[in-house]
């Protein structure tokens, strides 16, 4: 019989640091930590599924041709506890993504901050603290 | 005969010539945000021989490792809470002191907006669980119901846990960290740690307790354990499960729940995994109305050297319940290189 609590004791802000290995799918799976990216365009479809929320923006390349992204984010049930919901971003909205680029090259990101025109951010902290455009 | 213990003679002076010169000394600091780090393992796999060596790092974050034959070297620190750190090629001279600082990150700038460093941040901001005595059932055992979270200091303990393994089981557990366990079950919508620990989670459990029954809703998976309490054995040809096939029964105010019946796909403490032989028990005691103590036995000799503990205390979050969960938009395959 054995309790090995040889680990560390580690200070929960660097547990939190361990988010992905501990999160619901692997991020390591699908997304390149060392290729970040950012994007701008116009939204043009939220799935507000588990595991995972999307939504998909057009953005507008150097050349003028339009692509259309695909944009990562938390699970649903997370997200509604922190007071966002599916309609807290609508078709139309300008948006600037921060995030990590897709493995395959695909047009795919995982999002690390989502910024509406105005400059309020969205999914982040708690709708309370900053309630987006309605 | 004389030129024999001639040439003997040689190749002892040879050998004992070399042994002064054929190990190289490494030594460094491990760093986790720029700060020293202690008691992080710092392994050294000689690359022709296969051999690992082991060190640990100081208070002040240092390590060493004074005698490595000389050769070519993996350095690796492979632990669930930071991003894998491996440095192929690093070449030992024979006497030569080398030097390597290991620079560790976090994965917290790999976290998707809104999962589960949210969720922490939700969960310290969390009130108090309610004071006052356990509750118990018209029979007088206790009454374990409730919604129950597990803080994340606990789950710390709970998940960062390195058992003795057995050599295939260490071997993918390395493979795993390497990884950043891409492979993880709930990559494909499959079942985490809620297989062997139903009761211990960041996201709401809700035990239901009857006289004769009790069960686990889960928020994570959609799943539903469940314990019986109505004295049945388990079924002597038990069908391999996610969860296996659980029966309780009290000793005093804590329910022991023996667990049998695991099909070998799940992953435990985040990365290990376990053979179909795996045996558990699980002692649930509500030491308060807001607090419930879980500790569980894993006792699986083909993957642990020895069975392994784990402790947690849940607390009760009367102001929680479940949402729904099913996992319907996996795009896991679109992205995944090679597959």
């Amino acid at each position: 019989m054995g309790f090995r609590a040889s680990f560390p004791i580690l200070s929960l802000a660097i547990f939190v640091s361990g988010g992905p290995v501990l999160a619901h799918h692997s991020f390591s799976a699908e997304y390149d930590a060392d290729k970040p990216v950012q994007v701008a365009g116009t939204v043009t479809k939220v799935e507000w599924m588990n595991p995972h929320a999307r939504f998909y923006i057009d953005v507008k390349d150097d050349q003028g041709n339009l692509t259309n992204w695909n944009i990562e984010l938390g699970p649903p049930f997370i997200l509604q506890r922190l007071g966002w919901r599916r309609d807290s971003l609508k078709i139309g909205d300008q948006v600037t993504v921060a995030g990590y680029s897709a493995k395959d090259g695909s047009r795919a990101a995982n999002a690390k901050k989502v910024t509406l025109a105005d400059g309020r951010s969205v999914f982040a902290g708690s709708q309370a603290q900053e309630k987006p455009t309605q | 005969m004389r030129s024999l213990a001639i040439a003997i003679c040689l190749c002892w002076f040879s050998l004992a010539a070399s042994g002064q010169t054929e190990f190289g000394s490494l030594t460094g600091s491990v760093y986790a945000d720029h700060a020293p780090v202690e008691n992080i393992p710092v392994e050294a796999k000689n690359v022709a021989t296969g051999n690992i060596y082991k060190a640990a790092s100081s208070p002040k974050g240092e390590y060493k490792f004074e005698q490595l034959s000389a050769g070519t070297y993996e350095i690796s620190v492979l632990l669930i809470l930071y991003r894998p750190f491996l440095r192929k090629d690093f070449a030992i001279a024979a006497g030569q002191s080398q030097h390597l600082d290991i620079q560790l990150s976090g994965t917290l700038t790999a976290s998707t907006l809104g999962e589960l460093p949210a969720l922490f941040e939700l969960f310290s901001k969390r009130p108090p669980p309610p004071k006052g005595p356990a509750p118990r059932m018209p029979n007088g055992k206790p009454d374990l119901s409730g919604v129950w979270m597990t803080p994340p200091s606990y789950l710390l303990a709970a998940f960062s846990q390195q058992p003795d393994l057995q050599p295939w089981a260490e071997a993918i557990v390395r493979e795993r960290l390497l990884n950043e366990a891409r492979d993880k079950p709930s990559a494909r919508c499959l079942p985490d740690n809620e297989s062997t620990e139903p009761f211990v989670g960041l996201l709401p459990v809700k035990i239901v307790q009857t006289r004769a029954l009790l069960v686990a809703l889960i928020e994570d998976v959609i799943a539903a354990h469940q314990v019986f309490l109505d004295g049945r054995s388990h079924p002597s040809d038990v069908e391999p499960t996610w969860m296996g096939h659980s029966v309780g029964k009290w000793d005093g105010d804590t329910l022991v729940i023996d667990t049998v019946g695991f099909n070998d796909k799940s992953w435990i403490f985040v990365v290990t995994p376990h053979t179909g032989m795996l045996h558990m028990t699980t002692r649930l005691r509500r030491l308060d109305l807001g607090h419930l103590q879980i500790e569980a036995t894993y006792d699986d000799p083909a993957t642990f050297k020895e069975p392994v503990m784990t402790s947690v205390v849940d607390v009760l979050a009367p102001d929680e319940d479940l949402d729904e969960v099913v996992c319907e938009n996996n795009q896991y395959t679109e992205h995944v290189n090679g597959k």
